[in-house]
């Protein structure tokens, strides 16, 4: 039981790091082809 | 100095109020007018508040409403001194006050915020603004400020001079507010200003064509009565220009039609409006003679001496820095003190398993080590407030115009470069008030040299582990003296690498800096509040998402895969064997030959290497390390202290290599956010690309070199390597 837990705590961190950085890559494109706006980092 | 009859609200009341379409109204104003706290007052929201021009670079939206109910939407838009300049953030108010921004609403009502004590300077801008086609209500503040330096404004007689409704106001205290809430909603309703100056006849002919072009693209007639004249003198084309058809020939013909009337183009507008605005002033303004020099001035004459004034700042930079070791400790001690009992109290309730250890040694330890710096953060910017709030920062800003000068950075790199100060993404968008795109592209390519606040844990765990406590001279000691050593190394840096881009990539000749001297003011305590709390929000938000989860991901890499377990080895052995087994063990391997002539082990490097998502991680993964690594559950500057090397028994880490570490983090571009901000800024696409690769390629370069020179010239000079 642990291990899953565990396991779901890891994937889970991963899969929400992993899903950042691709927003912010794509919000880095979408802003840069509209010329402005934020790009949603928490800056 | 009169107050301002205001009209009384309008009948609109109860629920019907409350539900009725928003009044909206946009904010704009020279930089420095307390443009930034007038909004803050107004809507209650939290925005930078600086005293020294270009604090707002994008537009901020907020809202308040009235005590009837009626509510009221703001855009504060970027400080500018008038429309005619062409840098991105003055186009960004036109295209707002013109309507022509896609993305945001065209104002019901332009607040034009005027600096009581330069009337004469703000008046242009507001000129400008009045021809637009807008109801524009002027609130006349720091009037406080000019009464103090002995500046009457007839305010009656301005109002009818303008033909426009001014209240007078002073945004820090809050006087004058509700009176200008109630002049906004009833400004809404009366006829928009029109120009209060009008040109020669000749002059007026030659523009016609000009605005019939701007006219029947669908600009209002005295809007394109203002761009047909600001136009002469604009040089470039702007977005909200982009589609006129017959702009350019339009242009041209009406420079060749006033030139032939006997008029320099370049020079209507400002003689037009500056003109009028003598006339206004003359009319408005009276000056008490000053017989003895303001406290302003005498500060300023040590403050700006050529060698008492950089001799101040120094000095003034060393004690902030000591501060934020001597005032941090004890409060970072009973945060340590906390989390140890949190991890104890978990660690006892919770059954021993993989579970336990993620939630003791993955999380608590990684997340703990960084949240244990908030008091310096908090300590830092709270400094920083008061230097920004009180004026002395434009005094540091003219101090260091000279070297800007001489390495060819404009002078309006300083504020993007200070704000490189707390965070590079900040900086780096800063820059857009830079209207030379060469000067622009060289300030966004050394801002991330700037020690930012990402930084600071680093610094303070290294500094704080290994550089003692000894006072050099009372208030200032060896710990400050080195980190200011730490700050300087970057703005030092950051000034050659600007001089070397300006000399081959991005040549182009440096220009003056026209700055602006603030009077000294006491800082407001609310908004010093209130940075300092935006600034920990931000790092405990950082804390409790992206280093929770990356402390997560690291004590999975650094618990498995499990090596079989081996009863009859000492405890210490069987976690270090099985933590040099694990994934993390074998990625550090991996990164070991490369940091291993800097006098880095394993550790360091992959912890160097996990922060390229973000550099506190440096601090969290050392963290989680020894928190999987070992029993010992003492803070983690202690626990760098005695470790020692397997192999020879020696201390792992020495002075000399942790000062080899921080000379690396205050070089390196460790940080995903000024990667994507950079490709952004500089252009988008593969251009931002590339200008991003050649940023983060020379900082890494540099980064390593230089922490290479200071552990082997460290060695060299006899002191302690790594063990």
């Amino acid at each position: 039981m642990q291990t899953l837990v565990v396991a779901a705590l890891v994937l889970g961190a991963l899969g929400w790091l992993v899903r950042r950085v691709v927003r912010q890559v794509r919000a880095t494109r979408v802003a840069a082809r509209a010329g402005g706006g934020c790009q949603g980092c928490e800056h | 100095m009169t107050t301002v009859p205001v009209p009384a609200p309008g009948a609109a009341s109860g629920d019907a109020a409350a539900t009725a379409p928003a009044l909206r109204v946009a904010i704009i104003g020279n930089p420095n007018t307390g443009k930034t706290t007038l909004f803050n007052a107004l809507t209650g929201l939290r925005q930078r508040v600086g005293n020294f021009a270009g604090v707002t670079v994008e537009r901020v939206e907020g809202a308040f409403r009235l005590d009837d109910g009626r509510r009221v939407a703001v855009l504060d838009l970027p400080g500018s001194y008038s429309l005619s300049a062409g840098s991105p953030d003055e186009q960004i108010a036109l295209e707002v006050l013109l309507g022509r921004d896609r993305d945001r609403w065209r104002p019901d009502v332009v607040l034009v915020v005027v600096d009581a004590v330069h009337l004469e300077r703000n008046l242009f801008l507001t000129s400008q603004v009045m021809e637009l086609g807008v109801p524009v209500v002027v609130a006349l503040n720091q009037v406080d400020m000019a009464a103090d330096e002995g500046i009457r404004i007839d305010v009656p007689e301005l109002i009818h001079e303008l033909g426009v409704t001014v209240v007078p106001t002073v945004a820090k205290t809050g006087e004058g507010l509700d009176a200008l809430k109630r002049a906004l909603f009833a400004s809404a309703t009366l006829p928009a200003p029109v120009r209060r100056f009008s040109l020669p006849p000749t002059v007026d002919a030659a523009l016609a064509p000009l605005v019939g072009v701007l006219e029947a693209d669908g600009i209002p007639a005295g809007a394109a009565r203002m761009e047909a004249l600001r136009l002469l003198s604009v040089r470039r084309h702007e977005v909200h220009l982009a589609r006129v058809p017959g702009l350019d020939s339009g242009v041209r013909g009406a420079v060749d039609a006033v030139r032939a009337a006997g008029y320099n183009p370049e020079r209507l507008e400002a003689d037009a409006r500056y003109a009028w605005i003598g006339q206004v002033t003359g009319r408005v303004l009276q000056r008490r003679e000053r017989v003895a020099p303001s406290a302003t001035d005498r500060i300023d004459a040590i403050a700006l001496h050529r060698v008492w004034g950089p001799l101040c700042f120094v000095l003034l930079m060393a004690v902030v820095f000591q501060s934020v070791f001597t005032w941090a400790t004890p409060i970072m001690d009973g945060i340590e003190g906390v989390l140890a009992r949190v991890g104890e109290w978990i660690g006892a309730r919770m059954p021993e398993g993989e579970l336990r250890s993620l939630v003791v040694d993955g999380v608590i330890a990684g997340v703990g080590s960084v949240v244990v710096f908030l008091p310096q953060i908090a300590i830092l910017f709270a400094f920083i407030g008061v230097l920004e709030q009180s004026g002395y920062m434009a005094r540091a800003a003219f101090l260091v115009d000279r070297i800007m000068r001489r390495v060819g950075l404009h002078g309006q790199s300083f504020i993007p470069m200070l704000s490189g100060y707390a965070c590079a993404v900040p900086g780096i968008m800063a820059t857009r008030t830079i209207s030379d795109p060469k000067d622009r592209l060289a300030t966004i390519m050394v801002v991330p040299l700037m020690s930012c606040s990402a930084r600071l844990p680093v610094y303070t765990l290294l500094i704080g582990a290994f550089v003692p406590a000894t006072a050099l001279v009372p208030g200032l000691g060896l710990q400050g003296a080195v980190m200011l050593l730490m700050y300087l190394l970057g703005t030092v840096t950051a000034f050659g690498v600007a001089a070397l881009f300006k000399r081959t990539l991005l040549r182009g000749p440096a220009r003056p800096m026209i700055l602006e001297l603030p009077p000294y003011r006491w800082p407001g305590m609310r908004s010093l509040g209130v940075s300092v709390a935006q600034r920990c929000r931000l790092f405990l938000q950082r804390a409790g998402t992206v280093i929770l989860a990356i402390s997560i991901v690291l004590w999975a890499l650094a618990t498995y895969p499990r090596l079989p377990d081996d009863p009859s080895l000492p405890e210490a052995t069987r976690q270090e064997r099985q933590l040099e087994h694990s994934a993390l063990g074998h990625i550090g391997k991996a990164i070991e030959p490369a940091v291993r002539p800097l006098g880095y082990d394993w550790k360091i490097g992959v912890s160097i290497a996990a922060s390229f998502a973000a550099r506190e991680v440096f601090v969290s993964t050392m963290g989680t390390i020894y928190g999987v690594g070992s029993e010992d559950d003492r803070a983690l500057r202690e626990r760098l202290v005695g470790e020692r090397s397997a192999v020879s028994g020696r201390p792992a880490y020495t002075p000399l290599v942790a000062v080899s570490l921080m000379v690396f983090y205050v070089y390196a571009l460790m940080c995903i956010s000024t990667v994507a901000i950079t490709v952004r800024e500089a252009g988008g696409g593969r251009l931002g690309w590339r200008w991003a690769g050649i940023q983060f390629g020379y900082m890494l370069v540099l980064a390593w070199v230089a922490a290479w020179l200071v552990y082997r010239g460290g060695l060299a000079l006899g002191f302690a390597g790594a063990g």
